[in-house]
């Protein structure tokens, strides 16, 4: 089973620091400086949305140049190799992977230094000359062995790494507590009673 | 007309797993993964299958972006299609009895009728109360101490009356 980032909603308070440590991670190690996780506030409630590591993953189906793979726990984008088409954020039902892209403003020779194109409403429509568009997602910071750092710096400690051993535990005890939970009444007896009753009944009848 | 569901009873249980064996049995066929959808859990104390509820209002059919797990009044139960599932999860995390998992199989990618190669494709499991097939639930039928029940609404309101008559009964 693939691990995955689980939020707990109760205790998000939409401050944002899993976003900054997801964007200063992933800068420092030369990916796409973009957060991967989506803050989600509505009147009500927040929280942040990342990548569930589908098993039969739908952006890895649809990725026509195998840039999406399985790579053992994870499901994981190969930035170099994708060319932006971005079949993968229509078919995600989360809207966990979005494009993005380095923004060029500023390069010698390049561009004018701050961008005079209208910004976009829908990350799907993004468009800016001489940008090089490329998916982005979780990837659960394979590349750091001490785990996904939006985790770590979750000051309420809101998210967790599910997924794995972990996701088993949780599964048993809900089980465990279903269990002892349970009916403490004799339902088959009951049942089995009745119904010999009602044959009685009839028999004599 | 509520949903019907498969109620064990761990006065009755003895642990055995056979019902487990049931499940995978009555699943093993095309299309289907054989695993089983009920799982034995015990403590030191008892010991009892836990299975699929069918919530009337399922948590993990809510949850579910694909349809893959939806209401199947016609059935009386939460149905499964696995063709949908996209193994994301949402459904384990929301079911508060541990009631649903999901398992991971190699599928041949076809292309006309040539096998290409394989892809990975997520199943949900889930108890499904065994709707194709004539006998019910195959779980209830094989367990040795008729420690399973398929209980549906007339059973439950034979059962609130037969409370309700011990409940005055005691207090006469």
């Amino acid at each position: 089973m693939n691990r995955f980032i689980d939020i707990n909603p109760e205790r998000c308070i939409g401050c944002g620091t899993c976003q900054s440590a997801c964007a200063d991670a992933h800068r420092m190690q030369g990916l796409q400086d973009t957060p991967r996780l989506a803050l989600v506030k509505t009147g009500g409630i927040s929280a942040a949305l990342a990548c569930h590591h589908c098993e039969g993953a739908p952006c890895a189906e649809v990725c026509p140049v195998n840039a999406i793979e399985h790579d053992g726990d994870r499901i994981h984008v190969k930035e170099q190799e994708c060319i932006g088409c971005r079949l993968c954020a229509i078919a995600c039902p989360f809207g966990a992977i979005h494009p993005d892209g380095t923004s060029i403003a500023g390069v010698a020779g390049m561009c004018d230094p701050t961008p005079s194109y209208p910004k976009s409403l829908s990350s799907l429509l993004t468009w800016a000359p001489g940008q090089y568009t490329c998916a982005v997602k979780c990837d659960l910071c394979a590349f750091d062995p001490e785990g996904p750092h939006c985790v770590a710096a979750c000051p309420t400690k809101a998210l967790t790494v599910m997924g794995g051993a972990a996701d088993r535990e949780l599964d048993e005890a809900k089980r465990l507590r279903s269990i002892e939970n349970g009916p403490s009444v004799d339902v088959t007896a009951v049942a089995q009673g009745l119904s010999e009753k009602a044959e009685g009944s009839v028999n004599n009848g | 007309m509520g949903n019907k569901r498969v109620v064990a009873d761990s006065s009755r249980c003895i642990g055995c797993q056979t019902c487990m064996a049931a499940c995978i049995e009555a699943h093993d066929i095309p299309g289907n993964i054989a695993a089983p959808r009920l799982r034995v859990t015990r403590t030191y104390e008892i010991s009892a299958p836990v299975a699929c509820h069918h919530c009337e209002d399922a948590p993990c059919a809510k949850a579910c972006p694909t349809g893959a797990l939806f209401f199947d009044p016609k059935n009386h139960r939460i149905g499964v299609n696995e063709d949908n599932c996209i193994g994301c999860k949402s459904c384990v995390m929301a079911c508060p009895f541990g009631a649903v998992s999901v398992a991971t199989t190699q599928v041949p990618v076809l292309m006309g009728d040539v096998r290409v190669g394989s892809q990975t494709k997520s199943f949900v499991l889930k108890c499904d109360l065994c709707v194709d097939r004539p006998g019910g639930p195959a779980c209830a039928e094989a367990c040795p101490t008729k420690g399973l029940t398929l209980v549906d609404e007339e059973r439950l309101a034979e059962l609130t009356a037969e409370r309700a008559r011990a409940t005055i009964e005691n207090e006469a």
